[in-house]
């Protein structure tokens, strides 16, 4: 090779490693350019990000059960309000919100729409100390201007661990579920995807994701997550936003309703030929469609003179979109084709109803119930929405026990021949006809089922406590016993004796002063063989007992050490049993308790003087299972008042409702452990009347 | 021919004996009668409607039952004593699973409501105030103080029946056969020793449980209930002692007295 060769040779390495040396430098400046936006980006949100812990209600056989979920929200509003999801928060009856400083707040729920999956929730600024900095804010961007491609992070608290980030790009503008695929996404009835086409991305979400800001790098939500369809999807911010504005300013999302429904051009020329238009797919019999003269095979092609297509499912949530937010009762012009010909009509909105009613639980009666909404009306082809509909019973409860009973999908329409408009008036008539009873209230329900009207008589009314009848008393031995089982005997030495084993004597008894002890084999009593041999003979020997009197002095042949001899015991009065001490029944609480027993003292082991009351029951669903109340625990005091009987207990709760105390701590033992155990309960949820705003 | 003086006191005897037992039936009968004339007053019906609560592998499901029982009234007052198991056939059940140790299963009753319906069809609400599981006995008391029933004097009695001695019943029937007096003749066919003796009585007397005994002078000696098979299915031995979970038994009217007492003195109770 050449000198000149050689030089050009070098000449072009050394260029080259230039070039990509610069090339090199220049990606990573890039890559740290877009680190910087992530950063900065991550700073402007990341403050503003809220845990969201929920005690919501559950709607089943006949009881409204809570339950704890966690979701994700951001803080949009400086007066505290918080965006998430109606599915993380629509139906709290108690929000705890966990702010990136680790500052906790409660919150309410102002307002919250299942057709956008979109909740709103106000922080409790009252209860922040004076001199608080400032809550951080996140902003709304938009979310029209996204590129696919384009890097977002998905922020929230996934696993309801704190704050977290994940990165990835935007995978799809137009996410949509297929309908061959799945079936819709419903809440409560309304469809989710009619209005909302999700922001698809790649970005890492997890359950508590949900609620969360999709944030772009310039710091700006773009979308708020709610599903995963093996991409993420986020609702865009455009209708984030404009409904979140709405619930703030009214506490709900006034929407316009014509009462007809759509789907894309077909494929086949069946209903004429046309690229452009929406086809009319049905019309509700008396909407402003119908009364407008709109029918179904119509295609509509314009809307207020602005051209309407349709060809694909994707291109259906913009054309519901701009239908549901026509001003209610302002006419809309629509041009239409009809076989060949064209024509123009006016059709004037109406206020759209729910898809579904607010289930509410009526506990005297052992059901659910939901007010009638108008599509609820078209459907059962009913001529008004009175009455309330059954959403679910009770098995066991009043109406499950009525004849004929009761059952899901029944409309009450009136109690005792009077008429029921709603909820609030089913709750007025159930209050006056149970007052303060202590018996059940029969009452004459007239019910509809599909198209027939039935009549049946209902015995509604909270049940009492039990009030068993006294037992007898009856004499006892103060032990414990096991049947000593052929095997047993063998082991023993006793083959082919049969009898009792001593387990337990209990102390301070006249068992223990008569001189039994552990280990001892009663073999007669009273002269008669204990005849056992098996388990199922356990109750053998306490049956023989009783057959005496207290106070009698019966004689008890013993095996000790394989020594026979006789003990001579007085028999005693039975301690009260469980089942015969008087029960306090808490029905705003859901939990049960009973005085201490003398078994409960043995069993614990405890001195013989410890107090309280032993709590028997915790419904689960209820605010002492959600607050962490087991049975069998014993409450000791109840905000530092002592508790050393039901009676105690009662009097307690019965002034912690009076007040509507915020929070009510037990002090608690369980086992040989004591701990605090906070209720706080939503005294509205308990007295039944936590209906959202617009609810009957 | 001649018959030995010793064939012809025989033939006598027996003669004497046949036509005496025929008159000893007449006799009973006779009084029996006249007995089921004075107490037919205070044989009643106890009729409960029980919540059953039966739990099932963790499923809990409430249930109505309604059943019907024979009672006596043992008291003016219209106190009225019943066999426990009879008016609540889940005590019955409850046993059986509780020595099974299926503890998974599990059934509870509750006294919905009580009523005594009287000889004259007169139905008279009430309350179950005292029972007594292992005795098998069950006491109603009529809700309304102050009215005054018929009712059997009872009194605690030295005589100590035989075995074979006749006794008699004075039971009722139900609804299909309008409630109408019945008697039946039988006799003391065992007697169990121990701290509260009983006897068993023959198969026919043995369906009146709820209902006074009486020898054949017209006295009461006892209260046909119940008793449950404690032991497993371990049991032997004939008739009643066999396989059976539960079978009828004569209870001593001392012993439903003595618990009949504690009715009057209630049992100190931890209310709220």
């Amino acid at each position: 090779m050449g000198k000149r060769t050689r030089f050009s040779v070098v000449t072009l390495i050394l260029v080259l490693s230039l070039v990509i040396s610069n090339v090199k430098a220049e990606i990573q400046l890039q890559n740290q350019e877009i680190e910087k936006k992530i950063q900065k980006a991550i700073d402007a949100v990341y403050p503003a990000l809220v845990q969201i812990y929920v005690l919501s209600l559950r709607h089943s056989r006949g009881r409204g059960r809570k339950f704890e979920s966690a979701g994700s929200g951001v803080i949009i509003a400086p007066e505290g309000y918080v965006i998430t999801n109606h599915h993380v928060a629509g139906k709290a009856t108690s929000i705890r919100c966990i702010l990136s400083t680790r500052e906790e707040l409660k919150a309410e729920l102002v307002g919250t729409d299942p057709l956008s999956d979109i909740a709103i929730l106000k922080l409790d600024m009252n209860s922040r100390p004076v001199g608080s900095s400032p809550l951080p804010l996140a902003h709304f961007g938009s979310s029209e201007t996204l590129a696919v491609g384009e890097p977002i992070l998905a922020m929230g608290c996934p696993l309801a661990i704190s704050q977290s980030v994940t990165r990835g790009i935007v995978s799809n503008k137009d996410m949509i579920i297929p309908k061959r695929m799945s079936s819709p996404l419903r809440l409560d009835g309304e469809n989710v995807g009619s209005v909302v086409k999700w922001i698809g991305h790649d970005a890492s979400i997890f359950p508590g994701n949900s609620g969360g800001p999709l944030v772009n790098l310039r710091g700006e939500i773009v979308g708020i997550n709610e599903i995963g369809l093996g991409l993420g999807g986020a609702i865009p911010s455009e209708l984030a936003n404009s409904v979140s504005l709405e619930l703030i300013k009214h506490g709900r999302v006034k929407r316009a309703w014509i009462g007809a429904s759509f789907q894309p051009l077909l494929k086949s020329k069946s209903l004429g030929s046309t690229k452009q238009g929406v086809v009319v797919s049905g019309v509700i019999p008396g909407s402003p469609s119908e009364k407008a003269g709109l029918e179904a095979g119509d295609i509509v092609l314009a809307i207020d003179e602005i051209p309407v297509q349709v060809r694909f499912e994707e291109e259906m949530p913009a054309l519901i979109g701009q239908l549901l937010s026509k001003p209610v009762g302002i006419p809309v012009r629509l041009k239409i084709k009809r076989k060949m010909l064209q024509e123009n009509l006016e059709v004037t909105p109406e206020t759209r109803d729910k898809a579904r009613g607010k289930e509410a639980e009526i506990r005297e009666w052992g059901i659910t119930v939901r007010r009638i909404t108008l599509m609820d009306s078209k459907e059962m082809h009913r001529r008004n929405q009175k009455g309330i509909l059954i959403g679910s019973i009770r098995p066991g409860g009043p109406a499950d026990k009525s004849i004929p009973n009761l059952r899901p999908g029944d409309i009450i329409v009136k109690v005792n021949g009077r008429p029921i408009d709603g909820i609030k008036s089913f709750r007025h008539l159930t209050t006056e006809f149970c007052g303060k009873k202590k018996t059940l209230a029969a009452v004459v329900v007239t019910f509809d089922r599909k198209s027939e009207r039935f009549l049946t008589v209902a015995e509604i009314g909270l049940r009492n406590p039990r009030n068993p009848p006294v037992e007898v008393t009856k004499a006892w031995l103060p032990i414990s016993t096991q049947v000593v089982s052929r095997k047993l005997a063998e082991v023993m030495n006793l083959r082919g004796k049969k009898g009792v084993r001593i387990t337990q004597v209990y102390p301070n008894s006249s068992a223990q002063q008569a001189g039994f002890r552990v280990g001892d084999v009663l073999t007669h009593v009273g002269g008669q063989i204990i005849e056992v041999s098996e388990l199922q003979d356990s109750e053998v020997f306490e049956t023989m007992v009783r057959a005496y009197r207290v106070n009698d002095v019966v004689d008890f042949n013993i095996v000790r050490n394989g020594e026979k001899s006789i003990v001579s015991a007085k028999l005693v009065e039975m301690p009260t049993s469980e089942e015969q001490l008087q029960v306090y029944q808490d029905m705003r609480l859901e939990f049960e308790a009973r005085d201490v027993s003398y078994m409960d003292q043995i069993t614990n082991q405890w001195s013989g003087l410890e107090s309280g009351a032993m709590i028997s029951q915790v419904d689960s669903g209820g605010w002492a299972a959600v607050a962490g109340l087991r049975s069998r625990d014993l409450i000791k005091g109840i905000d530092n008042k002592e508790v050393g009987n039901v009676k105690d207990l009662k009097s307690h709760l019965e002034m912690a409702q009076k007040n509507k105390v915020r929070n009510i701590v037990f002090f608690v033992k369980r086992g040989i452990h004591t701990l605090f155990i906070e209720l706080e309960p939503n005294w509205k949820d308990t007295d039944g009347d936590n209906l959202v705003p617009g609810e009957k | 021919m001649n018959c030995p003086i010793s064939i012809k006191k025989g033939l006598l005897l027996i003669t004497w004996y046949f036509f005496a037992s025929i008159a000893s039936q007449a006799d009973i009968q006779k009084t029996a009668l006249i007995i089921a004339e004075q107490s037919k007053a205070v044989v009643v019906t106890v009729r409960v409607v029980l919540n059953v609560k039966r739990s099932m592998r963790g499923q809990t499901r409430d249930e109505e039952r309604k059943t019907e029982a024979l009672g006596t009234i043992i008291s003016n007052t219209g106190l009225t004593v019943a066999s426990l198991s009879a008016v609540d056939p889940t005590t019955i059940v409850s046993a059986m699973i509780r020595r099974s140790g299926n503890l998974g299963n599990s059934i509870e009753s509750e006294f919905k409501e009580t009523t005594l319906i009287l000889d004259d069809g007169t139905e008279v609400e009430s309350d179950i105030v005292l029972r007594d599981s292992d005795l098998d006995m069950v006491f109603i008391k009529p809700r309304q103080a102050g009215s005054t029933f018929n009712t059997i004097k009872l009194q605690p009695s030295n005589k100590k029946p035989q075995l074979l001695d006749p006794v008699f019943v004075v039971g009722r029937l139900g609804k299909i056969g309008n409630r109408a007096i019945t008697l039946n003749l039988g006799r003391l066919q065992s007697l169990v020793k121990g701290p509260r003796p009983y006897y068993i009585c023959d198969a026919t007397i043995s369906a009146n449980v709820g209902c006074i005994v009486y020898d054949a002078l017209g006295d009461p000696i006892g209260i046909l209930l119940t008793k449950q098979n404690t032991l497993g299915f371990s049991s032997g031995g004939s008739n009643f002692g066999g396989g059976q979970m539960i079978m009828p038994i004569l209870r001593s009217i001392k012993d439903l007295l003595e618990i009949a007492d504690q009715v009057q003195q209630p049992q100190p109770r931890q209310d709220e």
